[in-house]
């Protein structure tokens, strides 16, 4: 992750130092005309054009905007997608709970509000990257949400039923609380998991179910020969190909589209 | 900025130019973009935001070397100079673009009465 960080600021600092010796230099040789230093700078601004723009330009083209680096980072991870917002909910949980005494209203949004504030800015940079069809990113966004409503419903369901006060000492016992929240913070790991997997299994264009699974490499096995599963899009958007480390989506034309092409005896 | 008359460098064709004008010495990138709109009597316009990843990426890819030093107004500059393998990158090149000019030629001289 650091080396990511530093492969994505090292282009940075590179452009940034290279248009600044630009300018200056542009500068000075406005200065050897005979402008003041006011009217020289104002003239090489002009004649570089927005800088801003120039920069904004190169970053692009060295993929070295922020949203790169949001897109580089979500894909560098190792461990699951859910786990992310699941680990940043409980600590923000934990740093709120020293302040806020309703601690119902706490513990009911902040797991979702990472997980939202995690994985929507995610979507939006594949998305405007058009990694994947926007059928897709906003299949992924809804069920987040829904996910969302349906973990907060829950939360409400179990303060209802278990009559939890908004704060432990308030009569109701530590155990009690501890066990609640508990139940609760696996109940949003499972409801994640369920959205990471069925979103993972799902085609990058049409956000159809993919299917025919086939198997191949051997069980068990992690580097050589690595238990391997590919599944299709029945419209034939492409296949999906998963190993215990990666999956990687390789997109085709709809072949199906091909095959019934007009004029085609 | 643009000025009248001048048009952009294309993609591939700035990697081509560039080599060969680094070819002939070392220079820092201000340089390079002089050089070209010099060379090509002002037609030609190396635009900073693609002449920078330009030069980046060609380093990264081995065919310049960049090292910082001392410039003429006395300022640290980064100076960039072509490698062997850029040579070489650089011959294969120059034989792709006489082939296409050849072609392009070859095709409007076919179709010169057609106007
Ligand atoms: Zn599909």
């Amino acid at each position: 992750m650091i080396k990511h960080l530093i492969e994505w600021t090292g282009p940075r600092r590179r452009v940034l130092e290279e248009l600044r010796f630009h300018a200056e230099l542009l500068e000075q040789e406005f200065l050897a005309l005979g402008c003041d230093r006011k009217a020289a700078r104002d003239l090489a601004n002009r004649r570089l054009g927005s800088t801003r723009k120039s920069r904004q330009q190169a970053y692009r083209e060295l993929s070295a905007t922020p949203r790169d680096l949001l897109i580089g980072l979500s894909e560098q991870r190792t461990g699951p997608g859910w786990l992310t917002p699941i680990v940043l909910g409980i600590c923000s949980l934990f740093l709120q709970l020293l302040f806020v005494p309703d601690v119902a209203m706490v513990v009911s949004w902040t797991i979702w509000a990472a997980a939202l504030c995690c994985l929507i800015p995610i979507e939006v940079a594949r998305w405007s990257r058009k990694l994947n069809h926007w059928r897709y990113h906003l299949y992924s966004v809804t069920t987040l949400l829904g996910a969302a409503l349906l973990g907060n419903a829950g939360w409400m369901a179990l303060i209802a039923i278990w009559r939890l006060p908004p704060w432990p000492t308030q009569g109701c016992s530590v155990v009690v609380f501890c066990a609640d929240i508990i139940v609760y913070l696996l109940g949003c790991c499972l409801l994640l998991r369920v959205w990471s997997v069925n979103r993972t299994g799902r085609c990058r264009r049409c956000a159809c179910p993919l299917r025919l699974p086939d198997e191949s490499g051997r069980s068990g096995s992690l580097l050589i020969h690595a238990a391997t599963r590919s599944s299709i899009c029945i419209h034939g958007h492409g296949t999906l190909t998963r190993d215990y480390w990666h999956s990687a989506w390789h997109g085709c034309g709809a072949f199906w589209d091909e095959l019934f092409k007009p004029g085609r005896a | 900025m643009k000025r009248r008359g001048q048009v952009d460098v294309l993609q591939g064709t700035m990697d081509f130019l560039v080599l060969r004008i680094l070819a002939r010495e070392k220079l820092h990138g201000y340089s390079i973009a002089r050089k070209l709109a010099e060379l090509s009597a002002s037609a030609l316009q190396a635009e900073e935001g693609t002449l920078y990843p330009c030069l980046y990426r060609m380093e990264r890819q081995g065919w310049i070397n960049s090292e910082i030093g001392q410039s003429e107004n006395n300022r640290k500059a980064r100076y960039y100079s072509i490698t062997p393998a850029g040579r070489a990158h650089l011959r294969r090149e120059q034989t792709k673009w006489d082939s296409f000019v050849k072609a392009v030629t070859t095709v409007i001289a076919g179709t010169e009465g057609d106007k």
